[in-house]
């Protein structure tokens, strides 16, 4: 850490993200600054002189002599992250670890890798890994008129409410793994704003073909659902317990694989519109 | 991991070092930090591992917990689910030969339905692994394009072109 403490710092920011203290510092004077983007919304400066979590970023770019290229390099504390001639894929590997430092790391929330959306007041969460659909599904439920909160993580308080973390939705192309970035309003939706009740937790994934015929499951199996997905469940699996148990307490559970996201757009959401209307939650 | 404790494996004694347990609705749900495994018994499940204190003896248990079931076919019940919970290390004693054969799937199911036809819930558990970190996060499945081990969930981007 020292070796890369002597390099030349010209730039850096320092900001809390859900209460971790994050730090970027540049070679390049004005650069870090340009990378407030990558970082998680809700973000706020801070003015500690020491952070939770500090990356290194070392850009390159042509050298000295013709025909030597000085590559682009990022570090986690002392750890080299990555080593590329390109920056783009170093600013995506930032961006993803920040994402998971803080999720792992905030010491008031907990974060499930999941899509949510809000609709008649409660939230919708839909719990999945990456390549799950679950982003295609959160779009669809956003054209018909749902709010959007998130396609990658459901942020849960300590009274188990949802949060938004409203990043671009990530989609692929099909046949493609590569993701692209897209504002909801290219949806015509919004972004939530503010915390509210988890009402359904689907936990489902993608299947050409598939039918989507769910069965209920327990409230016990739905937060096994959800621990699943969890990112400090192996760090502070007492309170993610916790947290989840009161998540679902709230919540109708159902399991089904599916095709096409509109078909299980509409039903998600006309479930939640039926059940408000006759305040039912069958719930095991 | 927890400390291997002997015990009476014909009077079963539920395990409590090193469990995380919540109550839901009847459910427990129960979070082992040595495996970083997280289970879900149901009521029945739950009613029976919680009555394993260590003084009980299998018939014993049949009586407090299925008494509609009659003797033979409730300790089978009670020894299925002691099986299950044995192997999941939700009992002390783990150094034990299997109370049942759990392969033996047309004996259980003759279990549940007998279960089910006196009105009782047949004990199930769930159980699922913790994620660790990366594995939680948005990150590039084996097979997949990279061009960075950062990418990968392996952690590994062979020859900068997919992850292992």
């Amino acid at each position: 850490m020292a070796k890369i403490d002597g390099l030349g710092w010209a730039d850096g920011i320092a900001v809390n993200c859900f209460g971790v203290r994050i730090g970027i510092r540049t070679t390049e004077a004005g650069f870090a600054r340009s990378l407030e983007h990558l970082l998680p919304q809700g973000r706020k400066p801070t003015s500690s002189e020491t952070v939770d979590q500090l990356y290194s970023l070392i850009v390159g770019g042509p050298g000295p002599r013709p025909n030597v290229q000085r590559l682009h390099v990022l570090y986690s504390g002392a750890q080299r992250l990555a080593r590329e001639r390109e920056i783009s894929p170093i600013l995506r590997i930032l961006q993803t670890e920040i994402r998971r430092v803080v999720a792992e790391a905030a010491p008031r929330r907990v974060f499930v890798h999941a899509g949510v959306v809000e609709w008649c007041g409660r939230a919708i969460v839909i719990p999945g890994r990456s390549m799950s659909g679950k982003s295609t599904l959160v779009a669809e439920m956003v054209r018909l008129g749902a709010t959007y909160y998130s396609d990658e993580y459901a942020v849960l308080d300590g009274k188990g409410f949802v949060h938004p973390f409203p990043k671009p939705l990530s989609l692929r192309k099909p046949g493609s793994f590569e993701a692209f970035d897209h504002a909801v309003e290219e949806f015509g939706g919004r972004a939530g704003a503010k915390s509210i009740a988890v009402g359904l937790i689907a936990v489902t994934r993608y299947v050409p073909g598939a039918r989507w015929r769910p069965r209920e499951l327990t409230r016990g199996q739905g937060l096994l659902g959800l621990l699943t997905h969890s990112i400090a469940a192996r760090r502070q699996p007492s309170r993610v317990m916790r947290t989840l148990r009161l998540t679902v307490a709230q919540a109708a559970v159902f399991k089904s694989v599916r095709g096409e996201a509109s078909d299980t757009a509409k039903a998600l959401l006309s479930w939640v519109e039926n059940s408000n209307a006759t305040s039912e939650y069958t719930g095991r | 991991m927890g400390e291997r404790t002997k015990s009476d494996p014909e009077r079963p004694k539920a395990r409590n070092k090193d469990l995380l347990v919540e109550e839901m609705a009847g459910e427990l749900l129960i979070y082992d930090i040595t495996t970083d495994k997280a289970h879900c018994l149901n009521q029945s499940a739950a009613a029976l591992w919680k009555h394993c204190d260590g003084t009980r003896s299998v018939p014993e248990l049949r009586r407090h917990l299925f008494p509609g079931l009659a003797s033979d076919t409730g300790e089978q019940l009670v020894k299925a689910c002691l099986e299950r919970l044995r192997r999941r290390r939700l009992l002390e004693g783990e150094d034990q030969r299997p109370l049942v054969d759990l392969s033996r799937r047309e004996i259980l199911r003759k279990l549940v339905l007998a279960a089910t036809a006196a009105g009782i819930i047949t004990p199930l558990i769930s159980t699922v692994i913790a994620p660790t970190p990366a594995y939680a996060v948005s990150c590039v499945l084996s097979g997949q394009p990279c061009s960075s081990s950062a990418e990968c969930c392996s952690g590994v981007c062979i020859n900068r072109v997919v992850c292992l």
